[in-house]
Parts: structure tokens; sequence; C-alpha cells
């Protein structure tokens, strides 16, 4: 029998009201490689994102994990995959009243029975694999924003995650720090084989990283594929995605008009 | 959806003063717990050299590489050394991807303790 994937999308609608924000997507998240979901603001990206991770749920998701729909997942289906992921949210998402090294520790206290002692260890593992080894004591607020992003991404590690979804990683980042972050995804994915799905709109980095992509727009999955297929794919609006052209705004135009005039 | 991993642990002792003991399992965070309190017992007996043998650890993870840095400090506070051997693709390569291959006492050998 064919392995199913990881996680596979059989047909995934998702709706905000009557909004409908993805329109039957399709793909296989395959073990051990890293996926990255690309597309313009608003494409539908982080609402995928958010359905993978069981934040959002609709009643035709058709959103399988190991072969089993999650529309039959019990709550303690949900917290058994959640102990197996590590999410590192656009905004990073720290506790501003707890340490940066804290903020690590929180998964660990919540999800093992581990030792004080061994937790702190691996807290300065982790803050060091993401280049914060000297912050642990610090807030928060103290930091950067790329020291926030990286602060998220050591606590998204800190349960060594089979599947690790980052959301905009290079947000906020600058290019030197950006590349760190992709290293370190690369070599979670070839070490450990930790299983990786990035949200980005940044194509250097997502050639870079992916072994697939998946492209978006408008809530439709307009390509799924290695770099080389996407990159063959001759779709309008892949190529325009690729080469950075700006939409032109005709429509936006008229109706702009029209309301001025009434 | 996932099977809890085990792991078994045989001590030796050679001349009163090295303590070779293999690890035989998976040590992860699910499994560290009871070879974590034994290796601590351990290092309270003052071996000189504790060789810690990982031909038969097939899985390691960042739990299992902080309960080693552990029984590193402990055995350090104590004066002695620790030695890892036999260390499989895998655990190796964590050990590398955190930075520890230098503190931990990695040796290729199984034999280098007796060198």
């Amino acid at each position: 029998m064919k392995d199913p994937g990881f996680i596979d999308a059989r047909g995934l609608n998702s709706a905000y009201g009557d909004n409908q924000v993805l329109q039957d997507i399709q793909f296989t998240i395959v073990r051990g490689q890293v996926t990255v979901i690309m597309g313009v603001s608003g494409c539908g990206k982080s609402t995928l994102l958010r359905h993978l991770i069981g934040l959002k749920r609709s009643r035709s998701q058709q959103l399988f994990i190991e072969g089993r729909d999650v529309a039959a997942f019990n709550s303690a289906d949900w917290t058994s995959y959640r102990r197996r992921i590590g999410v590192l949210f656009q905004s990073s998402a720290l506790f501003n009243s707890l340490t940066v090294a804290e903020n690590v520790a929180v998964p660990l206290r919540v999800h093992s029975k581990l030792p004080r002692e061994t937790i702190e260890i691996i807290c300065q593992i982790k803050l060091h694999q993401v280049g914060l080894a000297p912050y642990g004591d610090f807030m928060p607020s103290q930091l950067s924003g790329g020291m926030r992003k990286r602060a998220g991404l050591a606590r998204a590690l800190a349960m060594d995650p089979e599947i690790l979804f980052v959301d905009e990683p290079s947000s906020g980042l600058d290019p030197i720090t950006a590349a760190g972050l992709d290293e370190l995804l690369v070599a979670l994915r070839d070490t450990l084989g930790v299983t990786i799905i990035v949200v980005t709109h940044e194509l250097e980095s997502a050639f870079h990283i992916a072994n697939q992509l998946l492209v978006l727009d408008k809530g439709k999955l307009l390509v799924a594929g290695t770099t080389e297929e996407v990159q063959q794919n001759d779709d309008a609006r892949v190529l325009q995605f690729l080469r950075r052209t700006a939409d032109q705004q005709q429509s936006h135009a008229e109706q702009y008009l029209a309301k001025l005039l009434g | 959806m996932e099977n809890t991993p085990t792991i078994t642990m045989d001590v030796q002792w050679r001349n009163g003063r090295q303590a070779l003991v293999a690890l035989k399992g998976e040590l992860r965070m699910a499994s560290v717990s009871t070879p974590r309190r034994k290796l601590l017992q351990l290092t309270r007996k003052n071996p000189e050299i504790l060789v810690i043998d990982l031909t038969e650890v097939s899985t390691i993870d960042t739990a299992g590489i902080a309960v080693l840095v552990e029984v590193l400090r402990a055995v350090h506070v104590r004066g002695g050394k620790l030695r890892l051997n036999g260390l499989s693709d895998q655990v190796r390569k964590m050990v590398g991807l955190t930075s520890l291959d230098q503190i931990l006492g990695v040796h290729d050998s199984k034999q280098a303790e007796y060198v």
C-alpha cells in the first residue's frame, strides 16, 4: 500500500464567514522534507498553516495526518499531535513576563517530567543553536525583533519536534541572520530528519531550503512541486510571483473611481 | 501514535577506578529518567574515568544530550573524566548539532578507554 505521506490535504476548503479563503487545496507533505508554502500576502498561506496546526478547522477540510482524517480526532489525538510539533509564529508570541530561557522552558515544563537541571541545559543548548546563548536571562522586551524571532524558534525546538512549522522566519531579520536560520532548518532536516513546513514569500530562502514548494494564489494552489518543477512552470501567476512583477491595478482603479463618482 | 522508547544500562568496573557503562535502546526525553538517576548515582562512587558506551544506542535527542552534560558536570566536580564511545551516525550528528562534541569527550574507538 502506498505511504499516505505525513500530512495529506485532499481537497481542503476554508472560509471566514462567507469569505472563501482556501479552495480545494491538495498536496502531500513527506516526512523528513522541507515544504515551503509561498504566495503573496492574503493568498491564504497563514490560514493553511492554521489548519495544519489544528488551530482552524472546517467541515470540509479533508485533511489527513499519517493517514487519519483529522475530522475524527478527539482532544487526546490533538494533544498527542501537538506534543510532536513545534511552531514559530510570525509574531514570535513570547511571554513578556518571562526571561528568554524561561520562555524556552515553557513547553518542557508543560509536556515533560524532566527535572529542572535537565531542562536548564536543554534551554542553553537550544539558545546556542539559534545564536542566543548569552541572552537567556534577558527579557523579551530587551531583544530586537530578529532576536525575539530566534528566541521563538528556540522555544519551538525545545521538545525536539518531529514537525516544525515556521511562519515567516525571515521577516524582521537581517540577511546574515536570516541565512543562518535557513542553515539551521536545513541542518535539522538533514541531521534529525525533522519535517519542516515554512510559510514565506522570500524567494531566495524558499528555493534554498525547500524539497517541495506550494505556491498559493487567491486561495488556490497554483503549483506543488520541487524547486525545479516550480521554476519550469509556465502559469502566468507563478511566473509573475517568481519574477516579482507588480499586479496591474486596473480593476482596483475602476472600483476606486466608481466609488468616488458615486 | 507514538511508541514509548526504552533503554537498559549495564555497569562494569575495572581496577576499581574505571566505570564502564553500556547503554542500549533510545536515550530520549521519555526514557532518560532512569539512566539519568543511575548515572548520577554512579558518579558519586568517584570513578577516575567513566566510559559510556553508546554502541547500542540507536537514537538520542536533546534531553539525552542534556543528561550526558549533567553526568559530565558531576564527574568533573569530583575530578574525574567522561568518555563517550561507539557513537552511531545519528548520535554523532546530534552531538555535533549541539556543538558538544569537544566537551563531551567523544572517542571513535570502543577500546580508547583502555589505552
